[in-house]
């Protein structure tokens, strides 16, 4: 009986929660700051590109179904290389689930707890990991998929809400800084999709292996979606060398909106959804992680792994001293770690593995012959 | 001594890491297993196959059956169509009977608890059974009716001895008697209290009319109240409320399994099914938890829900409890399988999930509109009653700023007597609620309603005029409350009345951010919780197409489908166009 295997909306969810929830931090004003006013045009680029990229990846797992990128290191380099992958995938993921866990705390710091400490903040996010991770992964699965439901909800509704605000001419020139800022520089904003990352460790979860495809292209597209249309309505709402960094552009932009003589500031609301959400983050990064760690270990239980992996994440996220150090470390290792980690060194992991995969069924062939 | 520890530590992380939970029990509701009737359960070609009678839930085609010359045959026919083996309720008395001084094998068929045993005894077996001067008889087996002599021939006219007229004439002094030859009448009269007589040799039944239903000692349902829908609610007696739940069943292939519980109580349990519809594996299950139990006694079904349900940590209620047979038909025409317990006028259907526990018994009675309505009613209900207090003091404590200024200065205004922080305000006030409610439960019923106006009127007055509350939050609470009385399930209610303190505190802490908090673990013990095999909590439930149990109800025409859910042998519960009166 397939108990913990997910479905294919399951497996969109997933991958789509990892996506956007950065979208609720400085995601789009960072974009706007190496792109101006070509940012729409960029991030449509962006998405393109990183749309056939994943129908690249999907392709070169169709030689391994049911098997995650864990698999398939010890497969091509055995034990060394799918430990390797295993640490350099764990870190990373403890690494930007905590920096985003951070940022997100010192945004609510900021807006309504000024006297509270970071940690106090940070530990119900770590609490709500522990339980939901210790309830199990079909749990935590679940309540992902409904949580990204409402998390898009409560994005599309602020994009209608804001809808009003928007001034058109704030996208010209359309190339803002220029045609090699926008399309070569501007590469470097693929660092958006970074999260896409978890789609080399869903295969062996999915409980129907040609739904992988199908998951991994519907959650891009429509994390696409998202992400253009925060980046359009940040853009258009403010002027693209306004600094709004310190806190969320999407919070701002609402809270700047009106909304009605009774309902004043609703987007405490939307800070209320947007906290669901990243709670479900944090859930699913340390599910992940102590998946990858329960298959470097071969254990049978992960239950040992959970408060360890929720500690940690806990520990690195207290470690940068002030918000512009949290968003300085993020976009670093975004940029320079996670980019090359995601677009490059784990489909170079693939291609090699399809290479033997090949060389193997074409000798296996012959000595058949 | 250094190796032991080592080895120890060594066992310990192998334990911890190697070896999985051995507390984990893991159901979960397979497809259904029996392919033969799932076939014939979802062809549906015509719509005579598709009305809930006798004739549509028969697994194969049984109208042609009739009644045999040999009386073990009938036997052998009515114990497999009445699955008499399992089915506790099913009676079957085999006896002999003389008539005119012969002797026949006999058996009569009926349901306990449907029938009147006087009518029986007195009226049926005595005569057949006994001898006396009808049935000793012995006079010619053939009357002469006419004679005719010509040429020292005689020519008589002979009617020959018939034993039917003869029984139905002579021996049984009932008034309604039937002769039938088909089965399907027979069990059909069998299900609505009637008995049936079968005697070798001859190929026919009778069928006797001897219902004696309990009529006067059923009372009215007290907390399942309902305007349109039946006023009839089930007893301590078992038997009393088999026959209740075959008076609305009326079909062979309900199944009722006697189960003994309790080492020293031996409490006598029923599990009813519909056969051709329950899925397989859930009634086994059922069956098998049910059996399972190492206890000494069992008092109630209270006492078996909390037995047999998945998840003992979870305050979520995971077991259906009901005292109306309407209701309870309505589940084993789903395909959920129903326990009875001796004593108890509350029964148990499983499995249970968590929008079962939002459905009142009336608004399957109720045109859809209606029914949508109070569902959105309660549905807000809910939330009003779980969370209002939380965010209350969430916006109170940390979230001023949503709110209209005009509003925040009338809180700030209204609190400025109070000398206590808001926290212990809200917590007093509502802990004073739940001590008013219990206590109204537990006073004679002539006495609640004062409890009611000192407790809310005079003390709640009273709390305000001394500043101990603020007045908004007496509204609060008050809102609150109300809301509470609208969650349709008593155990539910008090789940979310525990859930609400939680709620206040998180509240109280973080704000808006112990209430995602909150409301995020709610959702992840809802989503990990199973009932029976079945997802506790699943997005079944904002399923609005064909089925009758989700968040909004469809049409009574659309309720084409079981809940998927219950995996049951005939997935679907009428024609796609069910109204065939319009398209004629």
């Amino acid at each position: 009986m397939k108990i913990n295997k997910i479905s294919l909306v399951q497996a969109i969810a997933l991958i789509l929660i990892i996506t956007i929830n950065r979208l609720s931090i400085h995601l789009p004003q960072t974009i706007l700051t190496t792109c101006g006013s070509a940012a729409i045009l960029n991030i449509v680029f962006i998405s393109i590109i990183t749309i056939a990229f994943v129908i690249i990846v999907t392709k070169l797992f169709k030689n391994f179904p049911n098997l995650d990128i864990i698999d398939i290191s010890e497969n091509l380099g055995g034990k060394f290389l799918k430990y390797l992958v295993g640490i350099v995938l764990i870190s990373y993921i403890i690494f930007t689930c905590a920096i985003l866990l951070r940022d997100f705390a010192e945004i609510l710091k900021i807006l309504y707890y000024g006297d509270t400490p970071i940690i106090y903040l940070i530990a119900f996010f770590i609490i709500v990991c522990i339980i939901s991770n210790w309830l199990g992964r079909k749990s935590v699965v679940k309540t992902n998929l409904i949580l990204t439901i409402i998390m898009v909800v409560s994005l599309l509704i602020s994009f209608l809400a804001v809808m009003p605000n928007l001034t058109i001419q704030r996208a010209l020139p359309v190339l803002g800084y220029g045609t090699y800022e926008t399309f070569i520089s501007g590469l470097s904003n693929l660092f958006t999709f970074n999260s896409l990352l978890v789609i080399y460790l869903v295969p062996s979860m999915l409980n129907n292996p040609s739904d992988f495809k199908k998951a991994s292209i519907i959650a891009t597209i429509i994390a696409s979606v998202l992400v253009i249309l925060v980046t359009a309505i940040s853009l258009l709402a403010f002027s693209f060398s306004t600094e709004i960094e310190k806190i969320s552009s999407l919070y701002m932009l609402l809270s700047n909106n009106e909304f009605g003589k009774y309902f004043q500031h609703p987007e405490s609301l939307f800070v209320f959804t947007w906290s669901l959400s990243f709670m479900s983050y944090v859930n699913v990064c340390c599910m992940f992680i102590v998946n990858v760690l329960k298959k470097l270990t071969n254990a049978k239980n992960e239950r040992p792994f959970i408060v360890p992996v929720a500690i940690i994440i806990l520990i690195v996220a207290l470690l940068p001293k002030s918000i512009m150090q949290i968003r300085d470390f993020g976009d670093f290792t975004s940029i320079y770690f996670g980019t090359p980690l995601t677009f490059i060194a784990l489909p170079m992991i693939l291609i090699l593995a399809n290479i033997k995969h090949k060389r193997l069924h074409k000798n296996n062939k012959e000595d058949f012959n | 001594m250094k190796n032991k520890t080592l080895n120890s530590i060594k066992e310990y992380f192998h334990k911890l890491f190697y070896e999985e939970d051995s507390n984990d029990y893991n159901f979960i509701l397979p497809e259904t297993t029996n392919s033969i009737v799932t076939n014939a359960a979802t062809n549906f070609e015509t719509s005579e196959s598709l009305s809930l009678d006798n004739e549509s839930l028969k697994t194969s085609d049984t109208s042609n059956d009739k009644v045999f010359q040999s009386i073990d045959v009938n036997l052998e026919y009515v114990k497999v169509r009445f699955n008499s083996m399992i089915n506790s309720d099913i009676q079957i008395r085999e006896f002999t009977l003389s008539a005119r001084n012969k002797q026949y094998k006999a058996f009569l068929l009926f349901i306990d608890g449907m029938t009147d045993s006087n009518i029986m005894n007195n009226y049926i077996l005595k005569p057949l059974m006994l001898k006396n001067s009808a049935n000793s008889f012995e006079g010619a087996q053939n009357r002469v009716v006419s004679e005719v002599k010509t040429n020292n021939i005689t020519v008589r006219k002979i009617k020959k001895f018939d034993i039917v007229e003869y029984i139905s004439s002579c021996l049984l002094p009932e008034n309604t008697i039937q002769k039938l030859n088909k089965f399907d009448d027979i069990v059909s009269g069998v299900n609505s209290g009637n008995c049936a007589l079968f005697i070798d040799t001859l190929d026919i039944a009778f069928d006797i009319e001897v219902k004696g239903f309990e009529k006067r000692s059923l009372n009215t349902p007290n907390n399942e109240i309902v305007v349109r829908g039946s006023q009839v609610g089930f007893t301590e007696n078992l038997r009393t409320n088999t026959s209740l739940i075959r008076r609305y069943i009326n079909n062979e292939n309900l199944v009722i399994e006697s189960v003994k519980v309790g080492k020293i109580s031996k409490t006598p349990c029923a599990i009813c099914y519909l056969k051709n519809v329950a899925n397989s594996d859930l009634i086994a299950e059922t069956k098998y938890r049910v059996s399972n139990l190492e206890i000494d006694y069992l008092i109630s079904s209270g006492q078996l829900e909390q037995l047999i349900q998945d998840d003992d940590k979870s305050s979520l209620p995971q077991l259906i409890s009901t005292e109306r047979p309407d209701r309870v038909a309505n589940f084993l025409f789903e395909g959920r399988v129903i326990i009875i317990v001796n004593g108890s006028p509350y029964i148990l259907a499983v499995p249970g999930v968590f929008s079962d526990f939002l459905e009142s018994p009336e608004d399957l009675n109720l045109k859809h509109q209606y029914a949508n309505f109070v569902r959105f009613l309660r549905v807000l209900a809910l939330v009003i009653t779980l969370l209002l207090p939380g965010i209350y003091m969430a916006i109170v404590n940390f979230h001023q700023e949503l709110i209209p200024t005009e509003l925040l200065y009338a809180i700030i205004a209204s609190r400025e007597a109070v000398p206590f922080p808001i926290l212990f305000e809200v917590l007093v006030l509502e802990l004073s609620f739940e001590l008013i409610r219990e206590a109204s439960i537990r006073v004679p019923s002539p006495v609640g309603p004062t409890i009611g106006i000192v407790g809310a009127l005079i003390l709640g007055q009273a709390a305000v005029d001394a500043s101990i509350v603020s007045p908004i939050l007496i509204i609060i609470v008050s809102i609150t409350a109300i809301c509470s009385f609208s969650v349709p399930d008593f155990s539910l209610g008090y789940h979310f009345r525990i859930a609400r303190f939680v709620y206040i505190l998180l509240g109280a802490m973080a704000g808006f951010l112990g209430i995602a908090a909150g409301a995020c673990v709610h959702l992840l013990i809802l989503n990990n919780m199973q009932s029976f095999g079945v997802p506790y909590f699943q997005l079944h439930i904002f399923k609005t197409k064909n089925v009758a149990n989700g968040i909004i109800l469809p049409p009574a025409f659309k309720r084409e489908e079981r809940p998927a859910f219950l995996k049951t042998k005939r997935p679907k519960t009428q024609d796609h166009i069910s109204m065939k009166w319009r398209s004629l």
